[in-house]
């Protein structure tokens, strides 16, 4: 017990260290994460205020950005969401069922990409924003220390979507995250009622542990809304 | 004596309505009005002018309108000979009338320097003392006179006007609103007064309803045949108000008119000899002018919403830059950042020599309550977020910072809107609750109560392409789902499909659309929405499940 309290305590202040202001990771700092499942990748219990999460996925239609809507519900949750959307192509009434409620949410739709970094940086910096989400398609290492930077200062989280290719690149999030569509186990195809979908999520890089497990997620309409749909799969890696 | 003009708006509330919505132009209009206890009444109705003719004869001070409609009528009788009209239904709004019949009157002044409008329960027109002005209008070009110039003015503006110039207000009502014709607006002198008030019907006097039932009763329906009783007589029998207003009509007793007061535009200005050359010493200058600016503004605790900029060089137009701001504010620090950002990427001219800083929009600031419980920090909050969304607005420009509006239509790519949040936002409320009430509108509905609240997977698709986009797809069978589709130069085969989904939009609509929706699931485990479309019998793609 005694030996839990003080690595408990060393890491809080290796975390103060490592954050540069002054604010460190209590538990008002972490907004909760709300995909059972996905913590056993995480170092904490939840998504931390002020910092970048990264999730990347190869292609359209992958449900990527579904799945970080769903796990970060609770960060706009009374307070504002922002969705720079530069390609004019998110559509406002699907957000709906991720509790995004759209008089608190500001679409952004700006017409070249280094406004919409510029944006995005503007809106990372301002206390009162719950979290922005953006497509994120070439970032430097040091935009990207800009924007980490800006979260801090702001304390939103910041959801970036970003091409699968990004995964070589160097990151200041706090996690980044590879989401892969599974197809449908075979004896589901043929009795299809409800949608469901399923996905490997893997942590590519986090800033507190490193990289490489994973965990399946399902989602499925249940009669009560989203759900899990069923106890997870085991989370190793596919050989 | 002196000119006067009267321009007479018919049926203004409705005219004001269309002005501000032109969709209504060619909806039949009913505005209801809740006065009294028995429920509410039809104010005011129609489509186009009043019928004049009504007027005229006097016959009937309620025209029976189209559609059987009366005014006065009970509002749920309206609506059910209305029923299949498309009808536009809406509460009356007198003090906005009168509001926007100030406003048109100030926009009057380059034809005369005193305007008002007439002093009435529900006022319909404009009135303007054009002594000394007429012969100024004479000399011009192609134009014959004061009152024709007026005229085409404010039709060209796209209002239905009635005008008329005599040497009363009086005389100026009665023959604008019984001898005036759209193309033709009679000008009475002096001489003429006489002869040309004395067929007209008492109506023209300005008298209320009661008097003019009462004269009728009695035989009397021209103002020729009240001049011809005798004088003394009249204040005993019908009151003084009668012979008042005659008097006024013969130009026998003064009548004042209440001018407008042309707004003062709040600016300042700063001129050099010698050229600026740099966008410094342009911030230099910016910074001076709104400190300037704000010194004015401070006494009347008001602060500027919208800002306007204007630097001309040695080229010939001068570059404006326009700064809108969510809520008002007095800092010249927010001011001057705003303004930064527009000066950074506007195209400036060469060799500053004349700025310009125009409060065009000014607002009273919003009152900060201090709160005993630490609020404080919560304004703070709010106060970063306007400030931030000002920034945006400011360098994305306006149309780029939206609020999405739901709005119910069966067609996705019509079934939101995008608001510009500069453009609609009150003045001292936090954003959100702004947003959410500012449209009293029963079409739009906020995202609470619709369909889509449900948490589901299945509603719609995050990401829509709009247009949709043409597939290459091959189907089960002639009404199937799609097995196997083309699309972004890879092919993908369906390995799962929801649906179909009819969405159908009715004939009324200018181009109807009948299509069947599917979500498909392909081999990689990617979600769309496919339809066919029934009209060119041909397969598109419309979004992704991303």
């Amino acid at each position: 017990m005694v030996a839990r309290d003080v690595i408990a305590d060393l890491s809080q202040r290796i975390r103060t260290i490592e954050r540069t202001g002054q604010r460190c990771a209590t538990k008002s700092d972490l907004t909760a994460n709300g995909l059972p499942g996905l913590e056993r990748l995480l170092c904490e219990a939840g998504w931390p205020r002020g910092g970048l999460v990264e999730w990347l996925a190869e292609g359209r239609g992958t449900g990527s950005m579904c799945l970080a809507l769903w796990a970060s519900r609770a960060a706009w949750h009374n307070s504002l969401l922002v969705m720079i959307d530069s390609q004019r192509e998110l559509y406002a009434p699907a957000a709906i069922p991720f509790a995004v409620d759209l008089s608190k949410t500001v679409f952004i739709r700006p017409e070249r990409p280094p406004d919409a970094l510029w944006s995005l940086e503007q809106v990372l910096r301002t206390r009162g924003v719950g979290a922005v989400v953006c497509d994120v398609e070439q970032l430097s290492p040091q935009a990207c220390r800009r924007l980490q930077l800006a979260a801090e200062t702001g304390g939103g989280l910041g959801i970036l979507l970003r091409p699968a290719k990004a995964r070589g690149q160097p990151s200041f999030a706090e996690y980044r995250f590879l989401v892969q569509p599974l197809p449908p186990p075979d004896a589901r195809r043929a009795a299809v009622v409800a949608v469901s979908r399923r996905w490997r999520v893997e942590l590519l890089r986090g800033r507190k542990r490193f990289g490489g497990d994973s965990v399946i997620v399902e989602l499925s309409d249940g009669p009560n809304g989203l759900s899990l749909a069923a106890e997870l799969a085991s989370a190793t890696p596919a050989a | 004596m002196a000119r006067m003009v009267c321009l007479w708006l018919p049926n203004w509330p409705l005219q004001r309505l269309r002005h501000e919505r032109p969709e209504l132009q060619s909806r039949p209009v009913v505005l209801f009005s809740n006065t009294g206890n028995r429920g509410p009444r039809v104010a005011v109705v129609g489509r186009a002018l009043l019928p004049v003719s009504e007027n005229k004869t006097g016959k009937s001070a309620h025209p029976t309108l189209e559609h059987g409609l009366t005014i006065g009528m009970p509002l749920a009788e309206a609506e059910a000979l209305l029923a299949g009209h498309d009808a536009h239904i809406e509460r009356h709004d007198p003090v906005a009338d009168v509001a926007g019949l100030r406003e048109l009157a100030r926009t009057c002044n380059s034809f005369s320097p005193l305007f008002g409008i007439e002093k009435a329960e529900s006022p319909e027109c404009v009135l303007l003392d054009v002594t000394g002005c007429e012969h100024l209008f004479e000399r011009r070009p192609g134009k014959h006179n004061l009152v024709a110039a007026l005229t085409n003015d404010f039709r060209q503006r796209g209002f239905q006007v009635r005008a008329a110039l005599a040497p009363t207000i009086g005389a100026a009502w009665a023959v604008a609103h019984c001898l005036a014709k759209p193309h033709q607006q009679p000008m009475l002198s002096d001489e003429e007064l006489e002869e040309a008030l004395a067929p007209l019907p008492v109506t023209a006097l300005r008298l209320p309803l009661k008097m003019v039932e009462t004269l009728h009763e009695l035989g009397l329906y021209r103002i020729g045949q009240l001049r011809a009783l005798p004088r003394e007589s009249l204040p005993s029998r019908f009151g003084s108000e009668l012979l008042q207003r005659l008097d006024q009509a013969f130009g026998d007793a003064a009548e004042l008119l209440v001018a407008e007061r042309p707004a003062e535009p709040l600016a300042v200005t700063w001129v050099t000899d010698e050229p600026l050359t740099d966008r410094e010493s342009l911030r230099f200058v910016c910074r001076e002018l709104t400190d300037e600016l704000m010194g004015q503004l401070k006494p009347r605790r008001e602060g500027v919403r919208q800002l306007l900029c204007q630097v001309k060089g040695t080229a010939a137009r001068p570059v404006e830059l326009l700064v809108s701001l969510i809520s008002p504010s007095d800092s010249t620090k927010h001011l001057l950042e705003l303004l930064g950002l527009q000066i950074d990427r506007a195209d400036l001219p060469e060799g500053i020599s004349f700025v310009r800083l125009e409060a065009t929009g000014i607002a009273s600031l919003a009152t900060r309550q201090r709160d005993l419980f630490g609020l404080e920090a919560d304004t703070d909050t709010h106060r970063e977020v306007s400030s931030l969304l000002d920034r945006l607005s400011n360098r994305l420009g306006a149309t780029a910072v939206v609020h999405a509006a739901l709005v119910p239509d069966a067609q996705p790519e019509w079934s939101v809107r995008h608001e510009p949040i500069a453009l609609e936002c009150g003045v001292s409320a936090p954003l959100w609750t702004v947003s959410a009430k500012r449209h009293s509108r029963p079409k739009i509905q906020s995202g609470a109560d619709t369909p889509h609240s449900k948490e589901s997977l299945s509603v719609r698709p995050l990401r829509l392409f709009v247009p949709p986009q043409p597939i290459e797809a091959t189907t089960a069978g002639p009404e199937g789902a799609p097995i196997q589709f083309r699309w972004d130069r890879r092919e993908h085969r369906v390995i799962r499909n929801w649906g179909p989904e009819r969405i159908e939009t009715g004939w009324w609509r200018d181009q109807s659309i009948c299509r069947d929706y599917f979500r498909v699931e392909t081999q990689t485990g990617q979600h769309f929405w496919l339809f066919r479309c029934f009209e060119v019998a041909a397969w598109f793609i419309h979004g992704a499940f991303d």
